[in-house]
């Protein structure tokens, strides 16, 4: 996961929206609310892309809620089944959970930050082997069975967020390569 | 809202790098939105300006509110800058690939002919045609840093051969997949090289060739 300046994935995942409220009044930022107002208020409600409201709530212009994704709601559902809980819907279908987690928890004062990246990282580790068996196996499982997405597989699968989704994509592709270096081996070995 | 055309453009940028096998053509370098950046900055920073100006130090650290609109356009303005070069190192990024993808030949890059799938719908046949001038500039530049960098070693090692499969020996059985005309080789003998024809040749003289896709080994 590199947070490099000229990543794609880093500037895309510093868009998820973040509810924020106002402290104070602010002349002029009425667009932000998306209104006809020139101004804004104290107490104002906005939806801010992550890279404004990080600066903002930092200097206290903005105050917001650990949003949704990472409640105590998810958070124990992580601890019931972590491979059960669908990340993806979590942060909108195409976006990355663990990124914003942590461009989060840097805004975030010591105690809640430890813990919420405790809570991606036992997330991370708790979901890491079923990622790894999906990647192996997945080109060789049946797709013959009937459309049965309740399979456990084709359910994780579809609740993977962005960085496991490239993490799977790695995996399939290195077991590609592995298994035809050694078809490769055994047929040299065979023609002499 | 501000910083929405920059993330327009490298939404479009990222879509475009998440499948490299098969490798998609380099999409049009996006003349049009990256200007109407550029324009978007410019207007944050003058409003800046005016307004830190007319404002005067003193309300500068009094007026939070102030303070706080000139932040987020601050925060935009930056937020423009990254996207742009992002999107500009994602893109050099994709033309040193694609040279190394061709064994070094610039003139077989940016000939017209190359793209394999001429695709009518694409805005850009071909590379040179979605390549920026300084784009272009770039990939001429790091064309001659490379042939540079290794002539020094040639005799023992050519850096922009395929590394797929080690050579085995000095000969190399070839059959002519694509029709390459006439070629003039290293001792100076011309070989035509037409559709379906096979040769027995020094490995040397057509890796680039092999490379680029015009022969291919037996």
């Amino acid at each position: 996961m590199d947070d490099n300046y000229f990543s794609l994935n880093s500037i895309l995942a510093d868009n998820h929206k973040l509810s924020c409220t106002f402290t104070l009044d602010v002349p002029g930022l009425g667009y932000l609310e998306g209104g006809t107002e020139n101004d804004i208020h104290q107490h104002a409600k906005v939806e801010l892309p992550f890279w404004l409201a990080q600066t903002l709530s930092l200097n206290e212009f903005t105050t917001f809620p650990l949003p949704p994704p990472y409640t105590n709601r998810v958070k124990s559902a992580l601890n019931a089944s972590a491979q059960s809980v669908k990340l993806a819907n979590l942060v909108g279908g195409n976006g990355w959970w663990y990124r914003w987690g942590r461009r989060i928890a840097d805004v975030l004062d010591d105690e809640p930050q430890a813990d919420l990246l405790n809570v991606l990282l036992k997330a991370f580790v708790n979901r890491l082997p079923a990622l790894q068996d999906l990647a192996a196996h997945h080109a060789s499982a049946d797709h013959t069975l009937p459309e049965n997405s309740t399979s456990s597989g084709e359910a994780f699968r579809d609740g993977m967020e962005g960085d496991e989704r490239e993490l799977f994509a790695i995996g399939q592709e290195s077991g590609k390569l592995s298994k035809g270096w050694y078809d490769s081996n055994s047929g040299r070995k065979g023609g002499r | 809202m501000y910083g929405d055309l920059a993330l327009q453009l490298v939404t479009a940028s990222h879509r475009s790098t998440l499948s490299t096998t098969p490798q998609l053509p380099l999409p049009k370098y996006a003349l049009p939105l990256i200007l109407s950046i550029c324009l978007e900055t410019r207007q944050l920073g003058t409003s800046i300006s005016t307004a830190a100006e007319t404002h005067g130090q003193v309300s500068l650290s009094q007026d939070r509110g102030l303070v706080c609109n000139l932040t987020v356009q601050h925060l935009a303005a930056r937020r423009n800058k990254r996207c742009l070069l992002a999107y500009l190192s994602t893109r050099v990024g994709g033309v040193k690939e694609r040279w190394w993808d061709a064994g070094g030949g610039l003139a077989y890059l940016l000939s017209p002919s190359t793209s394999v799938a001429v695709n009518p719908d694409l805005d850009a046949p071909d590379l040179r045609s979605a390549l920026s001038p300084q784009e272009l500039d770039f990939l001429r530049g790091y064309n001659n840093l490379m042939l540079d960098y290794k002539s020094d070693f040639l005799d023992v090692l050519d850096l922009t051969a395929g590394i797929e499969k080690p050579p085995g020996e000095l000969m190399v059985d070839v059959r002519v997949i694509k029709d390459a005309g006439e070629v003039i080789l290293e001792g100076g003998e011309r070989v035509e090289f037409r559709k379906g024809e096979r040769f027995r040749l020094a490995r040397s003289q057509v890796e680039r060739l092999i490379v680029q896709g015009f022969l291919e080994e037996v």
